[in-house]
């Protein structure tokens, strides 16, 4: 897909956008969050 | 199909790629895997090219550097005048209408969260500038030219069967009106009766926009029907280039000539007769190739100059290179492979 998009003249690799950072650092943050409740258990 | 006076669209001259093989902890870079090891040829405006071999032999590679896809090693890659390779970002990306590709799978390239006017309307977003109205007046004109009905514009890819989604990205290729399409396998993924639909569908394209493809394809009897040249590949270096009813006639390098004998006859009677070749042995590893000729591991007819010298494409008949020591040297190593002007030159070898 990422040569699909190069074709066209887009950027082969897209930068992330603050908020997407913002939403997978908070995904992480609960993965780990839940992982910790996991291991407590 | 090909021009009255054709003019060379594309010109690569010497165009390597090679990836880097990389071991260790260290991750030192340690060797190459050679997959496309100086190619050159021409493509007239107008004109369709066949690039046959089999997997693994670089068909793909020489595809995708040839639009910059990949960044190649070397070379030179001349398309309408300006050489690709040494093109600024922000002037390859203004070039990049006029070079569009057919992908080989439709349900790997298209985004399965875009409706069809999305898909298609995309590359005319990047680079027209139009407003919203115009640019669904031509998303539906595109789909007219490819024969998808105007009430699918809203619907997803996976709604389509295989050939509608080819058709898709087809129209895709076309939105920008590019002058030269590679084709990568366009009809790999298709079945027989769509396959014929794409191809014929390619070709009527053709002859209406004056389209240059370059086909690539390993079914030899659909490059038979839709090339005007055809180009053996081997192990990343062109065995034979030559026009098609001249190379499918009487195959000169004895790679082509095992490669079409696989080619089988509908007529039962020729069918019978048909000699097949059977190559022995497997495809040498294209990070470590003969020293010589790539086929000399394979070829029936291996000389002891072929494990030595690497043969060089020349022209050894009007129009038809190949690069064997089989052939004398009659000419000059192919610089220019237009089929156009032929100077042929006796060394005596």
């Amino acid at each position: 897909m990422a040569e699909v998009s190069q074709s066209m003249g887009q950027t082969a690799h897209p930068t992330l956008s603050l908020s997407a950072c913002l939403r997978l650092a908070i995904g992480r943050m609960g993965h780990v969050a839940h992982a910790a409740e996991v291991r407590h258990a | 199909m090909l021009d009255a006076s054709p003019a060379p669209l594309v010109k690569v001259r010497d165009l390597k790629m090679y990836f880097p093989i990389h071991t260790g902890v260290l991750r030192r870079h340690t060797g190459d895997v050679k997959a496309v090891d100086g190619v050159s040829f021409d493509i007239m405006a107008g004109e369709t090219l066949g690039l046959v071999g089999e997997s693994g032999c670089g068909k793909s590679t020489v595809g995708r550097a040839l639009i910059r896809l990949y960044e190649p090693t070397a070379g030179e890659v001349e398309i309408a005048g300006d050489n690709i390779l040494t093109l600024a970002p922000e002037a390859l990306r203004k070039k990049r209408p006029q070079m569009q590709m057919v992908f080989q799978d439709p349900q790997a390239s298209l985004n399965p969260r875009m409706t069809l006017a999305q898909i298609i309307g995309e590359p005319l977003i990047e680079h027209s500038g139009k407003t919203a109205t115009d640019r669904l007046a031509r998303i539906y004109e595109l789909m007219d030219q490819v024969g998808l009905n105007r009430r699918f514009a809203n619907r997803y890819p996976h709604e389509f069967s295989g050939g509608q989604r080819q058709r898709i990205g087809i129209a895709r290729a076309l939105a920008l009106n590019p002058k030269f399409i590679v084709c990568d396998e366009p009809i790999a993924a298709l079945d027989v009766s769509i396959q014929a639909q794409v191809v014929n569908l390619l070709e009527d394209l053709q002859d209406r926009l004056g389209l240059t493809y370059l086909f690539i394809s390993h079914d030899l009897s659909m490059v038979r029907h839709i090339a005007d040249r055809v180009a053996v590949m081997y192990l990343g270096r062109i065995a034979e280039l030559s026009p098609r009813d001249a190379l499918y006639a009487k195959p000169l390098h004895p790679y082509a000539e095992a490669l079409l004998s696989a080619v089988p006859e509908p007529d039962p009677d020729r069918e019978g007769s048909r000699q097949r070749i059977i190559l022995k042995g497997d495809v040498p590893s294209p990070a470590n190739p003969p020293k010589g000729c790539a086929f000399c591991t394979r070829c029936p007819k291996v000389m002891d100059i072929c494990r030595t010298d690497r043969p060089a494409l020349t022209e050894v008949e009007p129009g038809r290179q190949v690069a064997c020591h089989l052939f004398p040297t009659t000419s000059a190593p192919a610089k220019s492979t237009s089929g156009g002007q032929y100077q042929l030159q006796q060394h005596g070898v």
